[in-house]
């Protein structure tokens, strides 16, 4: 049973009839005793490796299990921020692969993603920062990825809330990606669910996973709140609870589960068309097509699954904020929530075959996996379907940390070995 | 007693003492311990606002914090204040508070139309249409949506907030502790 | 707001306190092998339940303690200083 195609004229015509037209996006489906493919975890890379493994690579004997319902993990929790601004090379790629897939994700998902690539303004104020933006910006350029410098008068014309003159920390100009802005992270959820369930996948919301089960030549199955289900392969997509579901199978992975709180406040006209990046502190902020301005900071600072944060990171995000754009005072914040993120003693994610045969490492995406969920799926359902990494996602390898071979990322923030 | 719609004075406000304020541009009378809703409601004006989504008139709700729907900016030489809630704005004279959301006028707005095709806007209807052409999102769409969206204006540039704040974060060149001196002296150099 | 009773200086904010990680992997000895050391470098048990943890009250007396705190429900079990030797709760864990 197909939800249909989605256009402005199939909306008209159901208009015409009370929208009694419309089916569900997915089917709730019901899990069977075996699949080619589990993949634990339908957030957004699991949703989007199950699809890529259908429609590229002709795999659909494939389950996705949801421990609840569909979009309210981290995919549904997050900033919304997509962008490819990154230092290290092999991270440039991946990233840039993964805006290129955003670019065609309409098409793709035949659903309206919102990818608005309305420009990711980085600030900076001070000439070493300046140093180490420019280094950035020429390792983009080197790669055909875009990045522009800007003076002090073209940060003022884009984004006209920042305090340019702040007597600490005044700005000096600002580096910016024209590419890199938002997409709607409920549609992409959806938009992936959606079209991971008519290329053939079933997708099994309200059902945890509660075991991993092996034999002497690898995984075999999982066993969940709805029954043992057999495997040939099981993929982990978990992001912040990867360490609990890879215990079940006898691992332990360099991962440290973290709080980031993000916040939203009441909707107001256009006030802010750029993402805008503070350079000294850690804060972010960008203004919804609802109108609510979205804005984050860093990591709480000590290990938790709890989903919510406290106060010392929330005031201190505040006091960036307000320094940064003293604007921001006369709004209220409407709503504060909080995902757990998967750091990494690297600051760079996993997408990895594990010690253990058949099982699949999805995870370690720190705070920054929603940008990666094209090139995200894309790659894990190559490692799935191909047994061998995907070029781009290569350097991914949970084996680079015994091996000396750690990715040196700058622009991702700092990671939990430093804390 | 300030106001056609005033049955009788209240406990809170005080007869002798009335406040003039202005609300979109007319000029309106109303009494010392009104909150803007009253002082509204006493003159007979009942439409405060549009709905978010297909701009059908809103009035006043409730008597207090809860109220959802008569939300108004507030305007003054401290800059102005968004999305204020008209039922706890207390009534001061000079007060000058604009409606939201509505073009051209709180009357006519030109978005009403939008309640004539609520049938083709259900909730979520943007993620089933507005992919083709492919360039159009970013460059008609997505500006028409934003500019629609939003109820209260936030000037970019604003002037400090005045209400006291429970934390600070500040800079100085120098920093006195203590008042032990009644004028600072200059610091040398 | 976590609320960390340091035994010297009593019931504290978290402001006062720097998180020190896992506290349940003593260092290896210098002469042990590369995958011990990679395992204590970059490896972290990270459960969801009670976890053993170093906390600096840097705001404080400066202490390292060690505590028990539940990473889902935030709640502290057990405090004390560097060679306390502390162990979860033995009830069942917490949703």
């Amino acid at each position: 049973m197909s939800s249909g195609s989605y256009s402005g004229l199939r909306l008209f015509l159901e208009g015409l009839r009370g929208h009694r037209g419309w089916s569900r996006a997915w089917n709730k489906a019901t899990p069977r005793a075996r699949y080619r493919v589990v993949i634990v975890g339908g957030g957004g890379h699991g949703l989007a490796t199950a699809f890529y493994l259908a429609s590229e690579f002709g795999i659909t004997d494939v389950a996705v299990l949801e421990k609840g319902p569909i979009g309210l993990g981290n995919v549904g929790r997050n900033t919304t921020l997509v962008r490819s601004n990154y230092f290290h090379p092999d991270n440039v790629r991946f990233y840039e692969f993964s805006l290129k897939l955003w670019e065609g994700i309409e098409r793709t998902l035949n659903f309206n993603a919102m990818v608005s690539q309305r420009g990711t303004l980085n600030l900076f104020h001070t000439e070493a920062q300046r140093d180490l933006f420019t280094r950035r910006a020429n390792g983009m350029r080197l790669q055909g990825v875009d990045a522009l410098a800007l003076g002090r008068d073209q940060v003022r014309a884009i984004a006209p809330l920042v305090d340019l003159d702040n007597g600490r920390y005044p700005v000096l100009g600002g580096f910016l990606q024209p590419r890199g802005g938002t997409v709607r992270h409920d549609a992409v959820a959806w938009g992936y669910a959606r079209a991971a369930s008519r290329a053939g996948v079933d997708i099994i919301e309200d059902c945890e996973v509660t075991g991993i089960r092996r034999d002497a030549t690898g995984v075999t199955g999982v066993e969940t709140t709805r029954g043992a289900i057999g495997a040939d392969t099981v993929c982990l997509a978990v992001a912040g609870h990867s360490s609990h579901l890879a215990a079940m199978a006898g691992v332990r992975l360099p991962i440290e589960s973290h709080v980031l709180q993000a916040f939203v406040t009441e909707a107001v006209k256009p006030v802010l068309d750029v993402v805008v990046t503070y350079g000294a502190g850690h804060f972010y902020i960008s203004q919804s097509d609802k109108g609510g301005l979205v804005f984050g900071g860093a990591i709480d600072g000590y290990n938790t699954y709890g989903q919510r944060g406290t106060l010392p990171m929330a005031e201190e995000v505040a006091a960036a904020g307000l320094t940064m754009m003293p604007g921001l005072a006369r709004l209220k914040v409407v709503r504060q929530w909080g995902g757990v993120m998967d750091m990494t003693m690297d600051g760079s994610p996993i997408i990895s075959a594990t010690p253990v045969p058949r099982l699949i490492l999805n995870g370690g995406w720190c705070y920054g996996g929603f940008k990666a969920i094209p090139a995200g799926g894309m790659t894990t359902a190559h490692l799935i379907a191909r047994g061998e990494p995907h070029p781009v996602a290569a350097h991914f390898d949970l084996n680079r940390f015994a091996n000396g071979r750690t990715i040196d990322e700058r622009g991702v923030g700092p990671f939990p070995f430093l804390h | 007693m300030k106001g056609p719609a005033r049955i009788a004075p209240g406990l809170l406000t005080a007869a002798a003492r009335p406040v003039t304020f202005r609300f979109d541009g007319r000029t309106y009378q109303g009494l010392d311990g009104d909150t803007l809703a009253s002082a509204l409601l006493a003159n007979g004006v009942r439409l405060l606002g549009r709905s978010f989504k297909y701009h059908r008139p809103r009035g006043i709700v409730t008597a207090g914090a809860d109220e959802p729907a008569a939300l108004v900016d507030v305007l003054g030489a401290e800059g102005r204040e968004p999305n204020v809630l008209a039922t706890t704005l207390r009534l001061r004279d000079g007060l000058e508070a604009v409606s939201q959301n509505r073009w051209p006028s709180l009357r006519l707005d030109a978005m009403a139309v939008n309640g004539a095709f609520a049938r083709f806007l259900p909730a979520g209807f943007y993620y089933k249409t507005f992919m083709a052409p492919g360039w159009a999102w970013e460059k008609v769409y997505e500006p028409l949506i934003r500019r629609a969206a939003g109820l209260g204006r936030l000037e970019p540039v604003a002037a400090a907030h005045p209400a006291p704040a429970e934390t600070v974060h500040d800079h100085a060149d120098v920093l006195v502790v203590g008042a032990c001196c009644s004028r600072p002296a200059r610091p040398s150099a | 707001m976590l609320r960390i009773p340091c035994p010297w200086c009593g019931p504290r904010d978290e402001a006062e306190f720097r998180y020190k990680g896992d506290a349940t992997t003593p260092r290896p000895p210098a002469d042990a092998d590369e995958a011990t050391f990679v395992r204590f470098v970059y490896e972290r048990p990270n459960p969801r339940g009670w976890h053993l943890e170093w906390w600096l009250h840097t705001g404080g007396c400066r202490r390292l303690l060690k505590v028990v705190r539940h990473t889902v429900t935030h709640e502290i079990h057990a405090v004390g200083g560097a060679d306390a030797a502390l162990a979860a709760p033995a009830t069942p864990e917490r949703a």
